[in-house]
């Protein structure tokens, strides 16, 4: 009987650790089958939040990028700070690069949709274009190149009529390359409220690095 | 037994304990993702989450002519055969201006363009100059309100959008892919260029209507045979089959930065002298093609520079035409998808690896391949080419990207149908009707009806990849009626005195005094007004010699008439009242907008001949025509999906703006109060 028992618990102790590793096995390939069939580039985690970052308290949300969200809107403000993570400084500049050209080619001069014998060209007037900026925040190599113009009522950059103005908006990028991050910002204010530049020039890569990573 | 039992129990609450940790760590991955958690909800809910909305754009459906419900029940559309049992289909009426910018505009805002702002492709501003247009219709900035995208893509939904006007600057911002917004300003918005050979004939007798100097260097470049060392060997890769003759006749064809060189032989397969094949090299070593008049290359890699970018990409050749004197008309096909032209930038060869090379429409505009008899031709395979891709794209982006809503266009229907070549001959309200044999009317019919069949195979693909939650949509931004006279209306005002202009010695082009010039017309619809001058910047005028001067303008364009006593004129409405009776937006207005009959169509033009109508080689039209009683501007609009009639034939035809309202409540969407459109009620069971 006691032989019995014995041979009882063996056979449940191994009966368990196989079970185990059956589960264990399809843990692994039964969550990878159902994650690989979905969208390979658009969908994001549920947020949580991070308080006061510069000054504000912002959604965080992760994508599977390894890309972190924190966004902020307040009706006034609208931030979009997107964390690109494990970026060499060359792959940040030519991600940041990328971009830049991306987000300069709606304001270059173009030929028009409709040509006509007179209306062949258009371009953005000058004081619509937006302005760059570029600075060094610290000695360790951190460095913010913005954008600041208008967007237009759907947050999309290119309002080159006073009527489509209904955001100041600053586009650009921060390189941290201490913690081999690139941060893409979108910083969106309402006319009235033009805090653009104190805001561009408020962020650092160490703060959002401790503030994240908590 | 006891202890057996017992043991049994643990064994159980172990495996269940297991179990659960196992579904709920499955479950945390699948709440992760958006669009499962939209179809397990959706599992649950008596409302379509998904949507794959296909707009192509000028898809002319009417009771009359384009049947093509009649068509499908005669078994030729099988897939929108499909669509109209499992749903409900009918007309829809474009509003004004019937072209594609402002209709995109309307449909996908259910909006009237007074709303969201976009009346017109090119429209100018008060306060600025005329010579340039201030906004663009095609790109999402002009626009004043939301797309319907961005109320799903609120609502959580992951979003595609393959080729939508408007789309572009993207505005989808973290879930969803913007591919390629034609027209939108954004990116690196790569096309096809026919390169042809310069001679003073050809330019005499394209810049007539081709307008050379401003269109031709872009969509048509005319390059002269080039001096550049290229020898051909027989050896290594650089061969090619038979005895031909080389008369060192090299072109060179740059192109974004690369070059493409072209070599004039002559096979010797007959007593002839001249030349009948064209090789293609990208190094002027290997011959990557050698093509007969007609025949296409296969897609090369090629690298494109733009902005001092690097961007890889395709090319694929065709010889349209080539003479035994030495004439050369080469088409160059362009992949029309990069990493530049799509948001996120990674996407672009995600869709490429399962697409190939994007062909996205076919010809242009204006349209280039109208000149030649053997540009038809070349037309229709390269429309073949583009209506292939797109058909691939709908199973690569469900493959890819499986977004929760697709929404796709694809701009060749409208090509087609603008072209020289069809409605004219097809269309009994046309004069050119009668010119074509009824043997040769039933041959382009035929051709007509293909480009219909390939529209269906994209439908079918929808379908194909549709499940029950997904609500399917087919609609189009307007038609399109014949073209038979233009209307120079800039020669007419030039006659009166109200243009000055001096014509350029080196182009021999009209350019416009705007300072001493008083009235012009402006695309798409547009007459300017100012008694002091339009320029430098224009401003509005007001007082009474402004509205003596506009009365005179009014009363000249309703004095108008053709030689057979036809008046293009439909109505002239000042700018004051454009919102009431046009749904224009005043601001985005000239002093005066005209629309036309149908048959006519406006014109910006100073000829030297002074002519104000005349016979346009395009057959097809669509601007600014008042379509409610233009059934030939008219649209297809079916819909199917849970909770929508089936077989329902729509008792009325409805507006482009009621089918954002009528998709959203379909979907159990919020309505933005902004929205002007209606729900079509028939439509739900």
């Amino acid at each position: 009987m006691k032989y019995s028992s014995n041979k009882k618990k063996r056979f449940m102790s191994v009966s368990l650790v196989w079970m185990g590793l059956l589960i264990g096995l399809l843990l692994v390939t039964g969550c990878q089958y159902l994650e690989s069939s979905f969208p390979k580039i658009v969908s994001t985690t549920p947020a949580n939040t991070v308080e006061n970052v510069f000054g504000y308290v912002f959604n965080v949300s992760q994508s599977k990028f390894n890309q972190t969200y924190l966004e902020y809107d307040d009706g006034k403000e609208i931030i979009t700070l997107k964390i690109i993570r494990d970026v060499d400084l060359d792959i940040a500049e030519t991600i940041s690069s990328d971009r830049i050209v991306l987000f300069r080619s709606i304001f270059e001069p173009k030929r028009v949709d409709y040509p006509g014998q007179y209306t062949r060209t258009i371009e953005c007037p000058e004081e619509f274009k937006p302005k760059y900026y570029e600075f060094n925040n610290t000695t360790v190599g951190e460095r913010t190149k913005y954008f600041v113009g208008y967007a237009n009522v759907n947050k999309v950059a290119g309002a080159c009529t006073a009527d489509l103005i209904y955001y100041n908006y600053a586009y650009g990028f921060m390189s941290c390359p201490q913690e081999r991050w690139l941060i893409e910002i979108e910083y969106y204010s309402i006319l009235e409220f033009n805090k653009t530049q104190m805001f561009m020039k408020s962020l650092d890569c160490t703060t959002l690095h401790n503030s994240t990573t908590q | 037994m006891k202890q057996c039992k017992k043991q049994s129990m643990i064994l159980i609450v172990f495996f269940g304990i297991i179990l659960s940790v196992f579904l709920s760590g499955c479950a945390q991955k699948l709440a992760e993702n958006s669009e499962f958690t939209e179809n397990q909800k959706s599992a649950e809910s008596i409302y379509p989450q998904r949507l794959d909305w296909f707009i192509p754009d000028g898809m002319r459906a009417d009771p009359d002519t384009f049947t093509i419900y009649v068509w499908a029940q005669e078994g030729k559309l099988p897939n929108i055969k499909r669509m109209m049992d499992q749903g409900s289909y009918g007309y829809a009426i474009p509003v004004y201006p019937s072209h594609t910018p402002v209709n995109f505009a309307a449909l996908l805002t259910g909006t009237y363009p007074k709303t969201n702002g976009v009346a017109d492709g090119p429209m100018r501003i008060e306060g600025q100059t005329l010579a340039k247009p201030a906004v663009a219709g095609f790109s999402s900035s002009a626009r004043k309100v939301p797309a319907i995208w961005t109320t799903l893509e609120n609502s959580g939904k992951s979003v595609v959008l393959l080729s939508i006007p408007g789309s572009t600057p993207p505005e989808l911002k973290r879930n969803g892919i913007t591919i390629r917004g034609r027209w939108g300003g954004w990116g690196a918005d790569f096309h096809p260029i026919i390169f042809e050979k310069k001679s003073v004939d050809q330019r005499k007798k394209l810049a007539r209507n081709a307008k050379l100097f401003f269109l031709g260097l872009e969509l048509t470049k005319f390059v002269d045979p080039s001096n550049t060392s290229w020898t051909i060997t027989e050896n290594g890769d650089n061969t090619i089959t038979g005895i031909y003759r080389d008369k060192g006749i090299t072109i060179d064809m740059p192109l974004y930065g690369a070059t493409i060189y072209a070599k004039m032989i002559d096979t010797i397969d007959n007593e002839k002298d001249g030349y009948d094949t064209v090789l293609f090299s990208l190094d002027k070593k290997n011959i990557v093609a050698a093509l007969r008049q007609g025949e296409w290359s296969e897609w090369y890699p090629i690298t494109f520079t733009w902005n001092n970018k690097t961007v890889p990409s395709h090319v694929k050749f065709t010889v349209i035409k080539i003479d035994d004197d030495g004439f050369y008309r080469i088409r160059v096909l362009v992949d029309t998808l990069n990493q530049y032209i799509v948001e996120p930038q990674e996407a672009a060869n995600q869709l490429e690896k399962e697409t190939g090379p994007m062909v996205d429409f076919v010809d242009n505009f204006p349209p280039q391949l109208i000149y030649y008899p053997e540009d038809k031709q070349t037309f229709m395979q390269e429309s073949k080419m583009s209506f292939e891709w797109h058909a691939r794209a709908v199973d690569a982006i469900y493959k890819e990207f499986r977004p929760d809503v697709f929404i796709h266009d694809i701009y060749s229907p409208n090509q087609m149908l603008t072209s020289r070549w069809w409605l004219g001959y097809i269309d009994p309200e046309s004069h050119r009707y009668n010119d074509v044999s009824d043997a040769e009317r039933e041959q382009l019919w035929a051709e007509t009806k293909d480009m219909y069949l390939d529209l269906d195979n994209i439908v079918g693909k929808m379908l194909d990849n549709a499940d029950e939650n997904m609500l399917i949509v087919l609609s189009s931004d307007h038609g399109a009626v014949p073209l038979d006279r233009s209307v120079k209306l800039n020669n007419l005002f030039a006659q009166k005195g109200w243009i000055n202009y001096t014509i350029d010695p080196q182009t021999s082009e009209h350019i416009i005094d705007w300072t001493h010039s008083k009235v012009v017309f402006l695309k798409m619809d547009n007459i300017y007004i100012n008694p002091n001058g339009l320029g430098p910047n224009w401003t509005r005028g007001s007082g009474p010699a402004y509205e003596q001067l506009r009365k005179q303008v009014i009363k000249t364009l309703e004095d108008l008439r053709d030689s057979d006593g036809t008046k293009p004129l439909a109505a002239a409405v000042k700018w004051e009242d454009v919102k009431e009776f046009m749904d224009l937006p005043p601001d985005r207005s000239g002093d005066l907008v005209i629309a036309n009959i149908a048959g006519y169509g406006w014109d910006e033009e100073i000829s030297p001949d002074g002519r104000i109508f005349d016979s346009p080689l395009e057959s097809g039209y669509k601007q600014a025509i008042f379509a409610n009683n233009t059934k030939g501007l008219w649209t297809p609009f079916i819909i199917m999906g849970k909770g929508i009639k089936k077989g329902h034939a729509i008792t009325e035809p409805i507006s482009v703006v009621d089918q954002t309202p009528t998709i959203l409540y379909a979907m159990n969407q919020t309505i933005p109060s902004y929205i002007e459109g209606k729900v079509i009620n028939e439509v739900f069971e």
